[in-house]
């Protein structure tokens, strides 16, 4: 690599998050004395990566385009909670999970619909109006509608989607685990968004949006339009991710969102982007969430009381933060 | 505008449930309940007023209150006598606020020393406190509280006035007068509204962010101490609704944390508002609690979204809600 391309290589922060993962895991390997490296603990952490990875990016897109969605966590509940529900009843996706992905993506994109009409049109904090439709929408999901836990009843096919798996490895002492085919779904969600934030023009809109919205808007770019969009297809997705859970999990728990905003968003700041807008990738963003994984995964391989797992997490995300922001401090100068 | 609502509210609910709205016993409920988290609301008002956010105090809160309960009953146990309990109360009291004061110093550094934006620096934090509450705690409840303790927290005060809404009236007037009467009242108010221009006059600038984080920390922790009585333990996740529904209250009385902006009056409104559903909804045998979280939310999208629309004078909103260029828009 060039001297120049070198020196602008150091001066990202997913450079030092890419750098934190890798030394997190070799730190890991050596004090958990080889287990982390294990096939079966790879998969795993592969395997735990896929929601929370998923999540990340929805959020990211968000937070690239100068917003804060508080309230995915509550859309995908309503979505997967209603869409579950509703196949239970009528009997549906015994044999093919399409139709409950298709409503739990039809709830969201309405959900989404909800957020993005506000947001378009009135110049408001999102992240104040997102934590009202997440009251909201918590509210209809176990308020108006009741929704309750399914899990003996859950229709075959997501049971089933939610076993399959590619391969299964085996590790030193025997233990099995599956790589599930969920993986597939991570897989092209950074793809397609990687995709869409570096070649489309409305990967282009939200990040100048997000950098200078007034600007943007000079510039030509359909604000309203480019927001109302992203909130809508946001909510699209997170209720197909929270679909993607109720199959990995093998339940559909109404309250299993709660409070999962307060760690997705940290770990995509963690992994670059920028609170203000204008600044994120999908490779940080995936580095973070990785961080996080491998923690969580590796407290009980290294001997750690897993009640000490949230303090941990919490440490992890302070320090990245703050090296973030020391080095945007920098930066600016 | 916030009077106006309380009103229908109130009416809404004196139609519809009446007999029961009316009753002593309502209204002691409703007394008991809103002090806990209109103190929080006190304190995290302070925060918003500087254009800061804080969504670390109820984790802090619970972890300085999971200490103190520890301390005290360990020195309180059998056999100890009635000074000794007092003593033990009161050191627990003691440690409660200095835990706070050392978290919001910790938030008041994250924020300007180091220059993390204060939404994520507090949640961060947040998870900190409660890992390390849940870490210590084992996710259990810390019981053993002296009965001394919860007796003060369900006294009456002058014969009919509630404990907590004793506590929720003296520190209403303390947050009055330093609001109102205190040079550092009025500086906080500049700071939300332009931080720079404050600095450049040549205030630090940084001191009053931090010991505002701590004012917060302090007075919120004042909240948890309340909570505590009421639940006669402390653990690592009370209150876990509180933050949202703090923040709610704050932004439905108009006080953005945006900054510069907060009446005392409007959060007390406010306040009562929120309780006054949830009381009501509870009264609706047939509708479970997250009615309550339906109506909050709608209300706060729609007080957001009126907000915007509304010429200054019923809503004093800052100007980014409004800004000329939709007026611009409205006239081509």
């Amino acid at each position: 690599m060039s001297k120049s391309t070198w020196k602008r290589l150091i001066k990202r922060t997913e450079f030092y998050i890419f750098l934190v993962l890798i030394v997190l895991m070799v730190g890991v390997q050596i004090v958990s004395k080889g287990q982390l490296f294990e096939p079966t603990t790879m998969v795993t952490i592969l395997r735990g990566m896929v929601v929370d990875g998923m999540f990340a990016l929805i959020s990211l897109i968000v937070m690239i385009s100068g917003g804060f969605d508080m309230s995915f966590p509550a859309i995908a509940a309503f979505a997967y909670s209603a869409s579950t529900t509703i196949c239970v009843n009528n009997g549906w996706c015994k044999t093919n999970p399409l139709a409950g992905f298709l409503l739990a993506i039809l709830f969201g994109a309405i959900l989404g619909a909800f957020n993005g009409w506000i947001i378009a049109n009135f110049k408001l904090n999102t992240m104040i109006v997102t934590l009202g439709t997440q009251t909201f929408f918590t509210g209809l999901t176990m308020g108006l509608f009741q929704m309750k836990e399914i899990t003996s009843t859950l229709p075959a096919s997501f049971r089933a989607l939610g076993e399959s798996y590619f391969f299964e490895v085996f590790n030193s002492q025997g233990q099995r685990s599956t790589m599930t085919t969920s993986i597939l779904f991570l897989v092209i969600m950074i793809a397609v968004t990687s995709f869409v934030l570096r070649k489309t023009m409305f990967g282009r809109a939200l990040y100048a949006i997000g950098g200078n919205e007034t600007s943007a808007e000079r510039a030509g770019y359909n604000v309203k339009r480019t927001k109302f969009i992203l909130y809508v297809v946001v909510g699209a997705l997170a209720g197909f991710i929270g679909m993607v859970r109720v199959c990995l999990a093998r339940q559909s728990i109404p309250k299993a969102m709660v409070g999962k905003e307060m760690t997705i968003i940290p770990a995509v700041i963690l992994g670059g982007a920028s609170i203000f807008g204008g600044e994120g990738s999908v490779f940080g963003t995936i580095c973070a969430i990785g961080i996080i994984t491998v923690v969580s995964n590796s407290m009980l391989l290294v001997g750690i009381d897993s009640y000490w797992q949230d303090f941990f997490n919490g440490l992890i995300i302070l320090i990245g933060i703050t090296i973030s922001a020391v080095q945007a401090k920098r930066q600016s100068r | 505008m916030l009077l106006f609502m309380l009103v229908v509210v109130l009416i809404f609910f004196s139609i519809t449930k009446g007999k029961v709205l009316w009753t002593g016993d309502t209204w002691n409920g409703i007394a008991m309940q809103f002090p806990e988290y209109g103190i929080m609301t006190l304190g995290v008002m302070f925060c918003f007023i500087t254009g800061n956010i804080d969504m670390s105090f109820v984790a802090l809160g619970n972890f300085a209150t999971i200490m103190a309960v520890r301390y005290m009953a360990a020195q309180a146990g059998d056999g100890a006598s009635d000074t000794q309990i007092r003593m033990a109360i009161l050191t627990g009291i003691l440690i409660t606020l200095v835990i706070c004061l050392i978290g919001g110093l910790i938030n008041g550094i994250l924020v300007t020393k180091l220059g993390i934006p204060p939404v994520m620096a507090t949640i961060a934090m947040q998870l900190v406190w409660q890992g390390l509450s849940t870490a210590l705690t084992q996710g259990n409840t810390v019981t053993g509280l002296p009965t001394m303790y919860t007796d003060i927290g369900h006294s009456k005060v002058f014969g009919f006035i509630p404990f907590p809404l004793f506590v929720f009236i003296i520190a209403f007037i303390i947050c009055a007068v330093i609001l109102r009467y205190t040079v550092y009242g009025e500086m906080i108010y500049m700071i939300g509204t332009n931080v720079k221009a404050v600095r450049y006059s040549g205030i630090n600038t940084d001191r009053l962010v931090t010991i505002t984080f701590m004012l917060t920390a302090l007075i919120s922790g004042v909240g948890s101490l309340i909570m505590v009585s009421t639940m006669a333990s402390a653990k690592a996740d009370y209150g876990s609704s509180y933050v949202m529904r703090v923040i709610l209250i704050l932004v439905l009385a108009g006080i953005l944390p945006d900054g510069g902006m907060g009446k005392l009056s409007d959060l007390l409104f406010a306040t009562i508002i929120i309780q006054i559903i949830a009381s009501g909804v509870n009264m609706f045998a047939q509708l479970n609690t997250y009615y309550a979280s339906l109506i909050w939310g709608g209300m706060l999208l729609i007080v957001l979204i009126l907000s915007t629309k509304l010429a200054n004078g019923i809503f004093r909103i800052k100007e980014p809600v409004h800004t000329g260029k939709k007026e611009a828009e409205k006239k081509s």
